[in-house]
């Protein structure tokens, strides 16, 4: 055994840090000019891509996709690139999509969304306030908006009760804004924005005839199959969990939930 | 400081730092043949715990440290002080130990108790207690190396002290080291260090596999009814904001904490549906239409099992009249269930009673 005083440390040499510029609140231009190494890409679908490059560059983004019946694997793999790039190149291989490179968020979407009537995300709000209200209830409140415009109007007279039993934002954020004369994809572009889940997803399903209100079907990723309410879904996610893997079977039938007790609808 | 393994095998090394008044464990240490690593300063500016949680000062500049041979494997120490302006200033080798130090036989496992819900991990450690020919005790991390069972393996299984929970209930887990008890030295043998006897030493570890089995409430705010808006209409309703704590299948039961999936899952009453609320206008955690009541949907508990502010509330025109929030006579009440579904385990339900004027849960 060796034993010793006064054993002189040296001095460390601390490496230089280099610090990443500073990105002005809501812009996304820092972010998308970042450089990039190399990345590679592979998941199973459009959707699923571009939720994984939101994840991995901490890009908000918005995406209207049509969910193919086959979906094609997405392989790619780039080096000595951008951000902007990798999603340009990404948008670009798909067939039939836009993308728009906005002030805060990415939008991808199909050929001719924002001018479709049949899709639910342009539906005109004349005012959305929100007042001292926490972003959870906020996304409440727009799925009630959505339904009330989506669903025949009642007879006259016919009380409406909506309601709901909802988990907030993990950190429970309040939000003041009054937006007026916009649509659902602005209100879900702000609640994204202010809240902790930062991309949305609306699926649109392939082929499918319209509801009978007029509006293109969609069904959340979540679901295996879509159901009869013909409510328009749309899917949040932060950038820390993954969507789950792709449905296997066609989305099309309904089975009913059989609960004991449960009011069939 | 330098060390060499002079051998042809690798050597295990007791290792401790005393400086500014710290003394800090080095366990891990370990040398392939004929490799020489330099330890101190790196040990000072990496900053990290040791066993006791330790480290050594950042601002340290002097210091003692000891290191001993586990194995009886030849290692040579030597320590180098280099001056920022004079260069190589000394260099030091001595030797009080002429054997490796003894195994006392005490092994400890850390943590000593945890806690898991079904299908969770967590990695258990174990450390062998070492003491030199001078009494000086040395710490040396075994988890690799040592036997690890468990008594309940339907509960929890072990490999390499990683703990897998399986199913709920409690599982003893188990380490078992066995190394030299005595060593002993006459310079005429060859060779000259020889152990007459091992000694072995066993330290098991409580697991408690926790399976989520109901919720209670951690946190509860009620607002009376108020304005709202009921799709494109003003109505009222109030509102109930509750925190639940996930609980397990312990008599009483015990909180979990861990980060799990969690949604709800709603059943309206049959025979109390005055709000005629259904899946296209109530929303779960998961949202509404296709996604009432179904799950999961990327919302967890926080990492104290506490699952995320669940608001219930209700807006009808039923309870809004000539501009103003009222209570009909009719006293218009929906009942529903509610079931957590927390990392895949229904757990029991609560009954929500809505009315005009306020929201109960299980009649309170």
């Amino acid at each position: 055994m060796i034993s010793m005083g006064l054993i002189a440390l040296l001095l460390a040499v601390r490496p230089f840090s280099v610090k990443a510029p500073e990105q002005k609140a809501g812009s996304l231009h820092g972010t998308t000019d970042t450089l990039v190494d190399n990345y590679a890409l592979s998941q199973p679908d459009l959707a699923r891509a571009l939720i994984a490059v939101s994840s991995e560059f901490k890009i908000p983004m918005g995406i209207e996709w049509v969910e193919p019946k086959s979906p094609e694997p997405i392989n790619l793999r780039w080096d000595h690139t951008t951000v902007r790039a990798i999603i340009e190149s990404l948008v670009s291989a798909q067939r039939g999509y836009e993308l728009d490179l906005g002030n805060a968020m990415v939008h991808i979407f199909y050929n001719g969304a924002r001018a479709d009537p049949s899709d639910f995300l342009n539906i005109n709000i004349p005012e959305f306030n929100l007042q001292d209200t926490y972003v959870g209830l906020a996304r409440l409140r727009l799925e009630q908006i959505v339904w009330a415009r989506v669903t025949p109007p009642p007879p006259p007279g016919t009380p409406i009760s909506v309601g709901g039993s909802v988990a907030l934002d993990p950190h429970n954020k309040r939000q003041d804004f009054r937006m007026v004369n916009t649509n659902v994809r602005e209100v879900l572009d702000r609640l994204t924005l202010a809240g902790d889940y930062k991309i949305w997803v609306a699926t649109f399903l392939q082929g499918s005839a319209l509801t009978p209100t007029g509006f293109r079907p969609t069904l959340s990723v979540w679901v295996p199959q879509a159901g009869p309410s013909h409510l328009p879904a749309w899917d949040l996610f932060d950038w820390e969990h993954s969507p789950p893997p792709p449905r296997r079977a066609p989305a099309v039938a309904w089975k009913g939930l059989g609960r004991p007790g449960q009011l069939q609808y | 400081m330098f060390l060499t393994d002079m051998g042809d095998e690798a050597a295990r090394i007791g290792f401790k730092v005393w400086a500014d008044g710290t003394v800090y464990y080095l366990t891990r240490l370990k040398l392939v043949p004929h490799e020489t690593r330099v330890v101190v300063r790196k040990l000072r500016d990496a900053q990290q715990a040791d066993l006791k949680g330790n480290k050594i000062p950042a601002a340290a500049t002097d210091g003692n440290a000891n290191w001993i041979r586990l194995d009886n494997v030849p290692v040579m120490g030597c320590v180098v002080v280099i001056t920022r302006h004079g260069g190589v200033a000394s260099n030091y080798d001595c030797c009080n130990c002429p054997c490796p130090a003894n195994f006392t036989g005490q092994l400890e496992v850390s943590p000593s108790s945890v806690n898991l819900v079904p299908g969770g991990t967590a990695q258990l450690n174990a450390t062998a207690v070492y003491q030199s020919c001078t009494a000086s005790l040395y710490f040396y991390s075994e988890t690799a190396v040592s036997s690890w069972s468990s008594q309940s393996p339907s509960v929890a299984t072990v490999s390499a002290g990683m703990v897998t929970a399986q199913n709920g209930g409690t599982a003893n887990i188990t380490a078992a080291w066995t190394d030299c008890a005595s060593w002993y030295y006459n310079p005429r043998n060859h060779p000259p260090c020889q152990c007459p006897a091992d000694t072995s030493g066993t330290t098991s570890s409580a697991v408690l596999v926790q399976v989520p089995t109901s919720v209670s409430v951690y946190s509860d705010t009620s607002a009376a009814e108020a304005k709202c808006s009921a799709g494109s209409s003003t109505g009222c309703g109030p509102q109930r904001d509750t925190v639940w704590q996930v609980m397990d299948q312990e008599t009483p039961p015990k909180r979990i904490q861990a980060v799990m999936s969690s949604y709800d899952i709603i059943s309206f009453s049959l025979t109390q549906n005055s709000f005629n609320l259904n899946a296209n206008n109530f929303s779960t955690t998961c949202g509404t239409g296709d996604k009432f009541s179904t799950g999961p949907c990327n919302v967890f508990t926080n990492a104290q099992g506490q699952t995320i502010t669940d608001v219930n509330t209700i807006c009808s025109t039923l309870c809004y009249s000539s501009g103003a929030c009222v209570v009909p006579g009719s006293n218009p009440t929906t009942v529903h269930t509610q079931w957590w579904v927390i990392n895949g385990y229904e757990v029991a339900p609560h009954t929500y009673t809505m009315t005009c004027s306020k929201v109960l849960i299980d009649g309170k």
